[in-house]
């Protein structure tokens, strides 16, 4: 189905007030969104109520959404406006409740495969959002630089830069914790 | 294998990819059924319809532009009618060329007639009476120049 779902036709089904516009973006999109937010709020459960909003946002403002010149980067934008207003929001508990976090899920459920698992988690959670957001998208989400510089509105190179970083970074974390 | 993943931080990430799940159809189910329930709550505002600021943004600019126009011509009226109305005034019927500051040189001159003084040389007083022949007449542009100054 979601290789027929075009931009332009979502774009018809919100103008014509047809909420089966709704589905075909969750088709397209609810994937990437989803695993963008998770990569702001490294928080599941948090990053699914978001993404809940997003949608909701998306059904208020169906007009808006329709006149968007391009609408994979303006549902990005969107997803993150929503993800740091609830990292505003919930900046208190969330400080509280982050070491507990769990946002990354392990494959092979084994106690070795959790411990990984945490360790690229706090590996990822210091991260600043900007190299953690391209990081996760192209490790996690298999996106290109060029896609993911269409998500997020920024360039090839800056993309490039940020995976960079972020990735030595990431191996510098998982270096000091594994030795 | 442990013994690689500490040769090599980066396959513990190599190892742990795709492990952001996608959304579940349970997630799909709610996410859709709270957007359904938005969406015929609320009736798209002209904030949502794109091109509703840019027109009005149009409109508001030009009544703004009309309006200074039209103010501007009430205000060029009332003056051009001030104009017209001391034109066509009897005082100034005979002049072709009427000069808006001639009663104030009229006032002049009369004011240095009666200052002059009465036993002043005969000199002084042709030098003033040409001078007040020249304020007499500086409404009439064409002689205005040399009436009084041979």
């Amino acid at each position: 189905m979601s290789e027929e779902i075009t931009d332009n036709e979502i774009r018809a089904r919100l103008v014509a007030d047809d909420s089966a516009a709704l589905d075909m973006i969750w088709t397209l999109y609810a994937s990437n969104l989803l695993g963008y937010i998770v990569s702001i709020l490294c928080s599941r459960h948090d990053a699914e109520d978001a993404l809940q909003e997003v949608f909701v946002t998306i059904a208020r403002k169906r007009l808006a959404v329709a006149g968007a010149r391009q609408l994979k980067p303006y549902l990005f934008r969107l997803s993150r406006n929503v993800a740091l207003n609830r990292i505003k929001k919930h900046k208190r508990r969330r400080e509280r409740e982050h070491e507990a976090s769990e946002w990354l899920d392990p494959e092979d459920g084994t106690e070795q495969g959790d411990d990984r698992t945490r360790h690229l988690e706090a590996a990822l959670t210091s991260l600043p959002e900007e190299q953690r957001s391209v990081v996760v998208l192209k490790f996690f989400r298999d996106k290109t630089f060029r896609e993911i510089g269409e998500m997020l509105c920024i360039s090839e190179n800056t993309v490039g830069s940020r995976y960079r970083y972020g990735m030595a970074k990431l191996k510098a974390f998982m270096l000091e914790v594994l030795q | 294998m442990n013994s690689h993943v500490e040769e090599n931080p980066l396959d513990v990430v190599e190892m742990t990819r795709h492990q952001i799940r996608g959304p579940s159809p349970e997630l799909r189910k709610r996410v859709l059924h709270a957007a359904r329930a938005a969406w015929p709550a609320v009736e798209p505002t002209p904030a949502d319809i794109p091109w509703v600021f840019p027109v009005l943004r149009l409109a508001a600019s030009l009544v703004a532009a009309v309006s200074l126009v039209h103010f501007m011509n009430v205000v060029g009226s009332q003056t051009a009618a001030r104009w017209l109305a001391f034109e066509k005034s009897p005082a100034n019927a005979d002049s072709a060329n009427v000069s808006p500051n001639q009663p104030m040189l009229s006032r002049l001159a009369d004011v240095a007639a009666s200052l002059a003084p009465k036993n002043a040389p005969q000199e002084l007083i042709n030098r003033q009476r040409r001078i007040q022949e020249f304020l007499g007449t500086a409404g009439d542009r064409n002689g205005s120049r040399n009436v009084g100054l041979q």
